[in-house]
């Protein structure tokens, strides 16, 4: 009989454990600096206990783990490269790629949320005036208030500049009416990060509001049912004569979008840092299930096709895991082609992964498709990275875009 | 070493010391209780923690022979440890149960499983970790003695497999069988 649910956390607690010999070619600490390990040894450690016990429970109930989350930002991961004066814990985007890809081993779709937030907070860090960082980032960075990020649109998705929800000026307040699609944590965050349109058409005309949750005028959808990511709460977003004042305008008038795709940059690197953290724990799971497993009447690691896969799941693992590290090094460095590579990144891991993660389950067999193995959840949980912060497809444009125009 | 000494930094000691110790020596018990002994001249603290056994060689001496070196009081196997001023109140996992001492500071503890979780470090303090003092004293200068080892490991091995056991029909047969084995 093949092994049973408490696979997961047993899976994440040998990644804690750092336990070498076969799975050191797959090792997600070659080549990084002491501290990093540190970084590292702790994500992984919080993995295994606090939230590899809890993953199915989360996505089988739709439970949003906001204790375990704040239990998370104790450690520094509410605003993992926000500044230090603001509460965030001011390490690089690599530091927080490691992070996320290890906390990402004991439940995806929470870490997965955890990095939205980030970005979050993130923004408001960079671009927010003095007031408005010391008004919001602390209460974030805790997640004593948890954030949302706002611009996609029943009507504009990928064409993500084309959004409509308009917020006109009256005084000293923006009036918000349009309405936002497919908010990750959407009625349960309490500040929104939301683009809309202050000018004319087209990027230029997009501006940055931060919205607090009980502002009038502000309400929710119905809470989405989704084929994974059910550990956080997916609504629309609906602005009705939603007043907000000037001052919870990041930036200046027009500069919204260009903070959006900033922001996306980080996050592009972060949701394929998710990916990688579930393709890992799926290969273990493979690799155990294999070497448990038998069938006419040997192990099935003895079958050099599911041999061969488990050497291609790893190679792509470790060839997407390179690439991703690579952008976050150049996003943290300034670098011109620090965007495109975020896009590489992001297009690539979370293709590869997907293919890993979706192998993996075809190597249990049948167990590979019941709720009480892992795996399934990792497949399901990150096919969506396939598909938001920019879908494979757009990632593919901004590529072909530098490489033609540049 | 240097990383575990890291990592307890990064936990919240304040200030760490590593005895050096060379290449290829091989520490029993009574060398890392006289190393201690060493350092505890040196740092003078009122109360050293350690662990009840290494799980390389399942000893259970260090600390014990540490308290007698230094002639303190020891509560090994603690599972509960409170401070009450000069004193410390400590629970021990012993084989009848729990016993509780009071034992005057400075005082040897060792550290039973049940003591409590490790805490996370947090992202803050690692970076911390970096700039607190980590010190290092060779070996010898706390007083261990150079030279081979005092113990050596003539053999180590199984028990011998268990025979399988064996079914009586009734109470008088098991009766009988206890007997002709000499166990009654």
């Amino acid at each position: 009989m093949a092994m049973a649910w408490r696979a997961a956390p047993r899976v994440a607690a040998r990644l804690a454990l750092g336990r070498r010999g076969i799975a050191s070619c797959i090792d997600p600490s070659v080549g990084l600096t002491e501290d990093q390990k540190e970084f590292q040894k702790v994500a992984l450690d919080f993995a295994a206990k606090e939230m590899a016990p809890y993953m199915a429970e989360w996505d089988e109930k739709e439970i949003f783990p906001v204790e375990t989350m704040r239990k998370a930002a104790q450690l520094g991961f509410g605003g993992i490269y926000v500044k230090p004066d603001v509460g965030g814990s001011g390490l690089s985007r690599l530091d927080t790629s490691i992070i996320f890809e290890a906390l990402s081993t004991g439940c995806t779709s929470t870490t997965a949320y955890m990095s939205i937030h980030n970005m979050c907070v993130w923004m408001i860090d960079t671009f927010g005036s003095e007031e408005q960082r010391r008004r919001f980032c602390p209460s974030l960075c805790s997640m004593e208030k948890f954030a949302s990020y706002c611009l996609t649109e029943p009507g504009s998705g990928s064409d993500a500049a084309s959004l409509l929800t308009s917020a006109q000026r009256k005084g000293d307040t923006y009036v918000l009416n349009g309405s936002k699609a497919f908010i990750s944590g959407g009625g349960d965050t309490d500040v929104y990060v939301v683009m809309c349109r202050t000018g004319g058409p087209g990027p230029k005309g997009i501006s940055c509001l931060v919205v607090e949750k009980g502002t009038p005028g502000l309400s929710f959808g119905k809470k989405e049912r989704k084929v994974g990511w059910n550990s956080q709460p997916t609504r629309a977003v609906i602005f009705e004569d939603c007043a907000v004042p000037v001052g919870n305008r990041l930036g200046a008038e027009g500069q919204g979008f260009s903070i959006a795709m900033q922001g996306l940059n980080g996050g592009r690197i972060n949701i394929a840092s998710c990916s990688l953290g579930a393709a890992h724990a799926s290969v273990l799971l493979a690799q155990e299930h294999l070497t448990v497993r038998k069938q006419f009447g040997e192990p099935l690691a003895n079958n050099q096709y599911l041999q061969f896969g488990l050497a291609e799941m790893a190679t792509r693992l470790v060839a997407a895991r390179l690439l991703v590290r690579h952008a976050a090094r150049a996003l943290q460095d300034g670098r011109e082609d620090a965007a495109v590579l975020c896009s590489m990144a992001k297009l690539f891991a979370t293709d590869e992964c997907f293919l890993i993660c979706n192998q993996a389950l075809q190597m249990h067999g049948g167990y590979g498709y019941l709720k009480d193995y892992a795996v399934q959840q990792f497949v399901r949980d990150i096919r969506v990275h396939q598909i938001l912060e920019g879908t494979n497809e757009v990632m593919r444009m901004i590529v072909a875009r530098s490489l033609l125009q540049g | 070493p240097q990383e575990t000494l890291r990592t307890a930094l990064a936990v919240g000691a304040d200030r760490a010391v590593l005895a050096e110790v060379g290449e290829g020596v091989a520490l029993g018990p009574l060398e890392v209780a006289t190393a201690l002994a060493g350092l505890v001249g040196k740092i003078q603290p009122q109360l050293v923690l350690l662990g009840k056994q290494a799980i390389d060689d399942d000893c259970n001496q260090t600390g014990q022979l540490l308290a007698a070196m230094l002639d303190w009081p020891q509560g090994t196997f603690a599972s509960r440890v409170q401070l009450e001023g000069g004193s410390v109140r400590v629970e021990r996992e012993v084989d009848a149960g729990l016993e509780t001492l009071r034992l005057r500071l400075p005082a040897v503890l060792t550290a039973d499983l049940r003591l409590n979780e490790p805490r996370y470090a947090t992202l803050p303090n690692i970076m911390k970790a970096k700039k607190k003092p980590l010190e290092v004293i060779p070996a010898a200068d706390l007083g261990v003695p150079a030279g081979p080892p005092r113990l050596r490991v003539l053999q180590v091995q199984e028990p011998p497999a268990r025979a399988g056991g064996e079914k009586v029909e009734n109470v008088p047969a098991l009766v009988e069988k206890l007997r002709s084995c000499g166990r009654i």
